[in-house]
């Protein structure tokens, strides 16, 4: 509040008083906003990569304006030495770099690499380093030197050094290691000490744990650890089909109780290692540890499980604990009828559901599919496959998803004498409801129905203006150029087309309307 | 309840509240001098752009207040403006530019940021000599130095 109305009662207010407030507000006003350094600014936050190196070229005051869009993510892959910024540019900008990415091979580059990381990134958050192949001393005092700035990290190999490393960083809130194992004592120990009250996301994992570790319980290494985490917001876990790494995992995420997003994952265990039997998989036993224990995860919203033997007794539990779950993602899972019986049991999630991925579900029946189309109002993004013909024929029920953006969906291909020429209207119907569709995908829809033509198929299609991505077969004749008139008048965002025939004078016509949205899209 | 904003060129514009409040400015004034039926004045927007600015508050009366974003991070695209926007936004450039400093003005972030963007969708593919003949910018450059910009940048272009 200006000063001159601080004393200003409501209602009490003069014309004087309000041009005084106005006057005091007045920004130098400028002929040209592309002299203001907030708008530039805010332009070039818009502008593809490929864009703002052309922006550099413009004059100096741009060049000021828009290096710092460049320099402030540098993602170095050595596999293609060609495209790494050159070190002593890199050097001279090292101050307007706040997220690093190295990608290896290491080895045939460490002379760049120690030259790189000798540099101070005084404004570095994000630190990724990807390479199982190299370790380097280097690293390590470069996590020690910017241990005040770094927020977030991710390293494929956690030695000793590098974790002692990460204890320093002080305001560290995401830590990625795939071998970080919290089935080791000593990386218990470290996680917990350390990290344990101050973490948001954790990713931790997998490799094989030696011997004299096994069955050695964290807390039996010190009871004395703090146990419960409320800072844990995404937890991402990979257990093996290993009891100790599912116990230890089973442990860990019932110690967060503030998880927002859950990822769990289970791998195979070595090859001479014999599979824990169907009923005792990894599912199995978490659902059971978590029906003991009573816990609820009121935060969670996104459940991401990967891994087979997904019974629908244990995946009940799951959802029963979760009482705000909005996303589900199921698509690397065995998930079948009954799976679905059980989410179909809850009106409120069938209410709350924005996003279901089933994408490689192949157990799930074709009349599953259609009965989650035509029960979840508020999906946003559906993914399935095994779409039955006939199920989609003969369930007249209309699809209730209305505020879907992306949607995909694969037939299970049958026999072809039980398609009938009433099918596919009947879908371009309900999928020209769908207005906000951003991405469609049915790859198999089509080619087998009528002919269709302008008028009898694509028109139907005419309100889904959003639409980015398209892919279906929705004729079988070669498209012309009032198909391509169409498509560029009543999709203007399309930037994908697949499944279609299209001539080459035809295609590019197409590819320049893709070209230009897709600049965008480069970044 | 209705306020009267008045342009540089002295005329009076008579909308909604809620309209009005579209502007930060206008919402941060009227609700330090409280109730109020005095005109504001609005001395930096001439009436053929207040016409323009009254026309997108009018359309976007009802929106959500936009949530500033938590992070620096995504590169946010020039082409998600919304197809009433998008028509909203074939002006000639002279009235581009006015409607961006006035949205910046007012304090008025959707706007500023649909005018952003259709600045970055007329950048989009154009070399910089194509930009510089779009915004009559003067080059400063040595063609020694633009060319050695060009080297020292190069590594991004296909990120």
């Amino acid at each position: 509040m200006p000063p001159a109305c601080q004393s200003q009662q409501a209602g009490s207010s003069s014309p004087w008083q309000i041009e005084q407030i106005a006057l005091q507000a007045q920004v130098p006003c400028h002929q040209n906003p592309l002299a203001i350094p907030e708008i530039l600014s805010m332009i070039a936050s818009f502008s593809s990569r490929h864009t703002l190196v052309s922006c550099l070229r413009v004059s100096r005051s741009w060049c000021e304006h828009f290096l710092p869009q460049i320099w402030t993510s540098v993602d170095i892959n050595l596999q293609e030495k060609g495209m790494c910024p050159p070190r002593n540019v890199l050097e001279r900008h090292s101050s307007l770099v706040r997220k690093l990415k190295i990608r290896g091979p290491f080895r045939e580059h460490f002379m760049y690499l120690d030259h790189i990381c000798s540099f101070a990134y005084p404004n570095l958050f994000d630190l990724f380093i990807s390479s199982r192949t190299y370790e380097s001393n280097a690293f390590i005092y470069f996590i020690q030197r910017h241990q005040q700035s770094l927020v977030s990290i991710s390293v494929t190999v956690m030695s000793t050094g590098v974790l002692e490393a990460i204890e320093g960083c002080s305001k560290l809130q995401q830590l990625q290691c795939w071998s970080l194992d919290l089935t080791k004592p000593k990386q218990w120990v470290f996680l917990h000490n350390c990290l344990w009250s101050r973490l948001k996301v954790l990713c931790a994992g997998y490799s094989y744990v030696p011997q004299e570790f096994r069955h050695v319980h964290p807390l039996q290494v010190s009871p004395e650890l703090p146990t419960s985490s409320t800072s844990i917001q995404e937890l991402t876990v990979r257990s093996r089909m290993d009891m100790d790494d599912i116990k230890a995992h089973c442990w860990t995420v019932q110690q967060c109780p503030h998880l927002v997003r859950l990822i769990w994952s289970t791998v195979s265990p070595p090859d001479n290692e014999p599979a824990l039997d169907a009923d005792s998989g990894p599912m199995h036993l978490m659902a059971e540890e978590i029906r003991r224990s009573g816990i609820k995860w009121v935060h969670i919203k996104y459940l991401e499980l990967s891994g087979s033997n997904i019974y629908s007794r244990d995946l009940d539990s799951l959802i029963r604990t979760m009482p705000l779950l909005t996303t589900l993602n199921l698509s690397r899972t065995d998930i079948n009828l009954d799976g679905w019986r059980v989410l179909r049991a809850s009106p409120q999630l069938l209410l709350r559901l924005r996003e279901l991925d089933l994408e490689s579900c192949h157990c799930l029946p074709g009349s599953a599919v259609q009965d989650m189309l035509c029960t979840m109002p508020n999906l946003e993004v559906f993914k399935a496959v095994s779409l039955s013909y006939t199920d989609a024929e003969q369930d007249d029920r209309p699809w209730l998803c209305h505020a879907l953006k992306e949607l995909s969906l694969t037939f299970d291909l049958g026999s072809p004498l039980r398609r009938s020429p009433s099918l596919e209207p009947k879908l371009l119907l309900r999928l020209s409801k769908l207005d906000r569709l951003k991405k469609c995908r049915i790859p198999y829809l089509g080619g087998h129905g009528p002919k269709f033509t302008l008028q009898s198929g694509l028109d139907l299609l005419c309100s889904l203006k959003n639409l980015t991505s398209f892919e279906c077969r929705i004729t079988r004749r070669s498209w012309g150029a009032a198909e391509v008139d169409w498509v560029i008048e009543n999709w203007p965002n399309l930037r994908s087309l697949k499944g279609i025939t299209i001539p080459n004078n035809e295609q590019k016509r197409l590819d320049q309307h893709f070209a230009a949205n897709k600049e965008n899209d480069m970044a | 309840m209705t306020v009267i904003l008045v342009s540089s060129d002295n005329q009076d514009f008579k909308v909604d509240k809620e309209v009005a409040e579209r502007s930060i400015l206008i919402k941060n004034m009227l609700e330090d001098v409280g109730e109020s039926d005095s005109p504001i004045p609005l001395p930096n927007v001439t009436s053929a752009v207040l016409t323009k600015v009254i026309e997108y508050c009018e359309h976007h009366r009802n929106d959500p207040v936009q949530v500033p974003e938590e992070t620096d991070d995504p590169r946010k695209r020039s082409n998600d403006i919304e197809e009433w926007d998008m028509k909203f936004m074939q002006v000639d450039q002279e009235m581009l530019f006015e409607i961006i400093l006035a949205a910046n003005y007012l304090d008025i972030k959707p706007l500023l940021d649909v005018g952003c963007k259709t600045v970055a969708n007329i950048i989009k593919g154009k070399t910089p000599e194509e930009i510089r003949k779009a915004f009559n910018i003067v080059n400063d450059f040595t063609p020694e130095e633009e060319a050695q910009i060009k080297k020292e940048n190069e590594w991004a272009e296909d990120r």
